[in-house]
């Protein structure tokens, strides 16, 4: 029975507070989706094609279909009807590859599916997709590294609809950089970069009759809900997609990949439950990458360090059938100011699979091009780069002309320079040394988007003292299921062991995608909402209901915190816990429903919300074994109220690391004779690891952003990997002297460093 | 296919439009709630207070449950726990008649449910109602034809 001590007292609100879900996650009770099984489920394993751009000429399933165990080979011929799907309003219908599998005998990329091989077991399955022999009519695959946009016209169709190619423009930005005192025009790349989350993709199909029940590991159980609906000519109310836990995503589990309509169709072929997952070489191959992009900034300045000028003309490459845009130039119209601006895109297509989103898409690139040419810039000027960011910074959004919500990019300068020692820096190239190493310090600044998705939530409070909150969102591990307990904890003092968080299901009230860094400012104000409706709700059982000890108040004379209900003029202390309330009324539990609008279908935003931060770098280089290693970032970020600094700060670090990776590591090579990924695996493609990670300080401003959300939260996913490559690579060329505008920096573009320890 | 013809070219909002589910009803397929079967399917009959105000004092089971085919007589000492339920934001949770059955003795209109027979066909469930024994202490019911109103407001 519940005490007045168990009734938390102070909100976890801003609060370090360790995950709920971290118990079943240690302990190996989380489920995630291949954990699940089902009676008579059977294991499917696709074939890959090994050529990427030609046609299947045969295709001889005989020996394979033979083999033990094997239930079916799947191919064009038998699989069934798979329709297309189509973007729908309020982000319904996203996918980045819209072909369905097995649609044409036409092969865009090496590794699409071409047939699929079902099985009483794993083992049965591989084999028999071992044994099916394809042949083709192979034609040269596209996938050349240099970027031209395919053609000028003004209009794209891009995945997301018709967008137009110039992007931003203001004031004469040509004319202003022809006349501009200094100039800088120079190429930045960025290269393809593969998602590795640990957790593969994959997909459990049922169906019922007409009804459809999918377990996947997915960033957005609702997309892939109405998705499969339109590729299996299913009403919406038909498909159930459950997601409990995700073994990371990083974006590439937002939308849905071609595996899963395959194991849908395979299920419904069969009549049984079929399970899916994807090889890790599948996963550099057929579920999206981050695409290569090459920019080409122009800026123009005055001797001063005003900048009078800046153009942005970027190109990624993307797969024949998608046309996915990278964004690189999200933050360039209003990250500094300037009056003369332009930012133009293009799409290359290459024989390669598509692209998608990956943990800051379009800004992450974008800013590595844009801030490095501020770095530059400053060392041609030699201004201090802190000081010329300082000197460019805007009063409003130039892009937009609409006032910022919250924006403290000077402060996160400040607050970095002190914390970091930045005026102990010595600008010139080599000359910081320490225990036999050259020294090398840069910097970067940060941006990404901000703003709310619509969301829905319900909010229980309980006869045991206990609470629910549920929400169609996801947790893929960055503290979603904590997030909505701390909430729930705020409005109604029940201690955050005592909420039971319910996500990551089509069954749930419709809640955002797990994308964008969008999910906490989305649900705080659906579950405020739901948690004061049910609050509402309580208050009136406790005036209406027979048995209550409130029976002879008005609704108005009551008031409820910290779990109690009581007579306003008599203060809490002597309220009755709201679990005594519904057991005295015979209740078990009160409900209340919420929901919140997304800010993204505003057609003229009245603000620009943005989180904002920056990144001071410290690498080490030993010219005498060419070894650099980024060895101390401090970052300070401008990203709201931080519900929980403990969660928050983890988000940031992840995104540090793998922003050394970006800078270091990470390249997926394509090999120009056959088009594959050639190194996809975890040994040749390189990711940052433990041993990589430098010493690691985080700072949080914590400026409310109160246009968000009644709390001022954002989410922070993403914005700690935007800048953490163009600081590194400001701090490289500070030790180096060498100036790397191609990620990843290798050794070999180092050996021509003349610094001399 | 659809064609040209089958494409109706003029709204049919505010038009004579007979409705859609017309044949539906009329040939007797339209499936109300009672006209559904499930595999395992039990019936249940209420036994109804014959009393308008009062207590019930004692229940007796016991020759209701020895009928022929006779699967349970619940009532509120077996009926297991049915809560109350509120009214909550947006109209949710409407319902005129908030007590749950079986949540005390009170017997406050006549035909108030006491007892609850669930049988394999419906013709057992009914003898088993009429098989359950309940007594009393009975009050005089109010059933005033002039209206007064109960408080002045």
């Amino acid at each position: 029975m519940p005490t007045t001590t168990e009734t938390a007292t102070i909100s976890p609100i801003g609060r370090q507070t360790p995950r709920i879900d971290g118990p079943f996650k240690v302990s190996g009770t989380a489920m995630y989706t291949s954990d699940f099984n089902f009676p008579g489920l059977l294991y499917a394993v696709p074939v890959e094609a090994t050529i990427a751009n030609g046609k299947l000429q045969k295709l001889d399933t005989s020996e394979a279909e033979k083999m033990p165990g094997v239930r079916a080979i799947f191919h064009r011929g038998n699989i069934g009807k798979i329709y297309r799907s189509v973007l729908q309003p309020n982000s319904n219908g996203i996918t980045d590859e819209r072909r369905p599998p097995f649609e044409d005998d036409v092969i865009r990329y090496y590794g699409q599916y071409v047939a699929l091989a079902v099985a009483d077991t794993f083992e049965g399955a591989k084999a028999g997709a071992d044994a099916v022999r394809a042949t083709y009519t192979v034609e040269k695959p596209n996938v050349n590294p240099d970027l031209k946009p395919d053609d000028e016209s003004d209009v794209v169709e891009t995945t997301r609809g018709r967008r137009k190619r110039l992007q931003s423009e203001r004031g004469d930005p040509e004319r202003a950089f022809a006349s501009a005192p200094v100039k800088l025009d120079q190429t930045y790349v960025t290269p393809t970069e593969t998602h590795n989350p640990i957790e593969l993709q994959g997909t459990i199909a049922m169906w019922d009759g007409s009804t459809l029940t999918i377990y996947e590991e997915s960033q957005g159980v609702f997309n892939l809900r109405s998705v499969l609906a339109q590729m299996f000519g299913l009403p919406r109310e038909n498909v159930r997609v459950i997601t409990k836990f995700v073994g990371s995503g990083f974006g590439s589990k937002l939308w849905p990949w071609t595996h899963c309509a395959l194991a849908v169709a395979a299920a419904r072929q069969l009549g049984k439950p079929v399970k899916l997952v994807v090889s890790r070489k599948m996963m550099f191959q057929s579920v999206g990458h981050r695409p290569r992009t090459q920019q080409r900034v122009r800026l123009g300045a005055t001797a001063g360090g005003r900048l009078v000028s800046l153009m942005h003309d970027y190109v990624n490459d993307c797969g024949m059938l998608d046309g996915y845009h990278e964004n690189c130039g999200e933050a360039t119209p209003y990250h500094y100011s300037v009056p003369n601006l332009r930012v133009k895109w293009g799409l290359a297509s290459r024989s390669i699979g598509s692209p998608t989103a990956m943990r800051g898409p379009g800004a992450v690139p974008g800013l590595f091009a844009t801030e490095s040419a501020i770095n530059e810039l400053a060392d041609q000027l030699k201004i201090d780069p802190v000081r010329l960011r300082v000197l460019n910074e805007p009063k409003i959004d130039e892009g937009l002309g609409v006032p910022f919500s919250s924006r403290h990019f000077l402060e996160c300068l400040e607050v970095g320079a002190e914390k970091f020692g930045w005026s102990n820096r010595n600008p010139e190239i080599g000359s910081m040394k320490r225990d036999g190493s050259i020294l090398g310090w840069g910097l970067a600044g940060a941006a990404w988007i901000s703003g709310r998705s619509a969301a829905q939530a319900n909010v229980e409070l309980r006869d045991d003292g206990s609470a629910r909150v549920a929400c169609g969102t996801q947790d893929i591990g960055t503290g979603t299921y904590t997030i909505l307990a701390q909430l729930v904890a705020d409005k109604t003092g029940v201690p955050l062991n005592k909420i039971e968080v319910v996500l990551g299901d089509t069954s749930l009230p419709p809640g955002p995608i797990s994308g964008g860094s969008l999910v906490t400012g989305s649900v705080v104000p659906a579950v405020f909402d739901a948690a004061d409706n049910a609050i509402a709700s309580l208050l009136s059982v406790a005036t209406t209901t027979l048995g209550s000890p409130f029976e002879k108040h008005k609704a108005d004379d009551l008031g409820f915190e910290t779990g109690r209900v009581f007579v306003k003029a008599d203060g809490p202390v002597k309220g009755v816990p709201f679990s005594d309330l519904l057991r005295r009324t015979n209740m078990r539990l009160v409900t209340g429903s919420g929901k919140s609008e997304g800010t993204f279908d505003e057609k003229k935003p009245k603000v620009s919300m943005h989180s904002f931060g920056c990144h001071f770098v410290e690498v080490t280089w030993q010219p005498a074994i060419a070894r650099l290693r980024v060895n101390r970032v401090v970052t300070v970020i401008d990203g709201g109220r931080i519900i929980n600094p403990l969660a928050g700060r983890n988000q940031i670090e992840g995104a540090v690391v793998m922003g050394v990776g970006m800078a270091l590591l990470e390249h997926t090579i394509y090999d120009p004779q056959n088009g594959a990924p050639i190194n996809s695996n975890l040994a040749d493609y390189l990711m940052s690891v433990n041993a990589d990670a430098p010493l690691m300080e985080v700072h949080f401003l914590d400026h409310p952003d109160t246009e968000v959300n009644p709390l001022g939260a954002r989410g922070i996913g993403e914005i700690g990997l935007a800048g953490v490559a163009a600081a590194i690579t400001a701090a490289t060329y500070h030790a180096t002297g060498v100036r790397v505008r191609e990620l990843p920096i290798r050794i070999e573009d180092l050996l021509t460093s003349s610094v001399l320890a | 296919m659809p064609t040209i013809q089958e494409i109706p070219t003029a709204s049919p909002i505010g038009r004579d439009t007979p409705r859609i589910d017309g044949p539906l009803k009329v040939s007797g397929t339209a499936h109300y709630a009672s006209d559904f079967y499930f595999p395992g399917l039990l019936y249940g009959v209420p036994v109804e207070a014959t009393i308008a105000k009062g207590k019930i004092t004692k229940l007796d089971t016991a020759a209701a449950e020895k009928l022929t085919g006779v699967r349970a007589i619940l009532h509120r000492q077996n009926i297991g726990k049915i809560f109350r339920s509120t009214l909550g934001e947006g109209m949710n949770g409407v319902c005129i008649e908030r007590r749950p059955p079986f949540e005390d003795d009170v017997v406050r209109y006549y035909g108030q449910y006491v007892a609850l027979a669930v049988a394999d066909t419906f013709e057992s469930a009914k003898p088993a109602t009429d098989a359950v024994v309940v007594s009393y202490a009975k009050e005089k019911p109010n059933v005033e034809d002039k209206l007064t109103a109960d408080n002045e407001l």
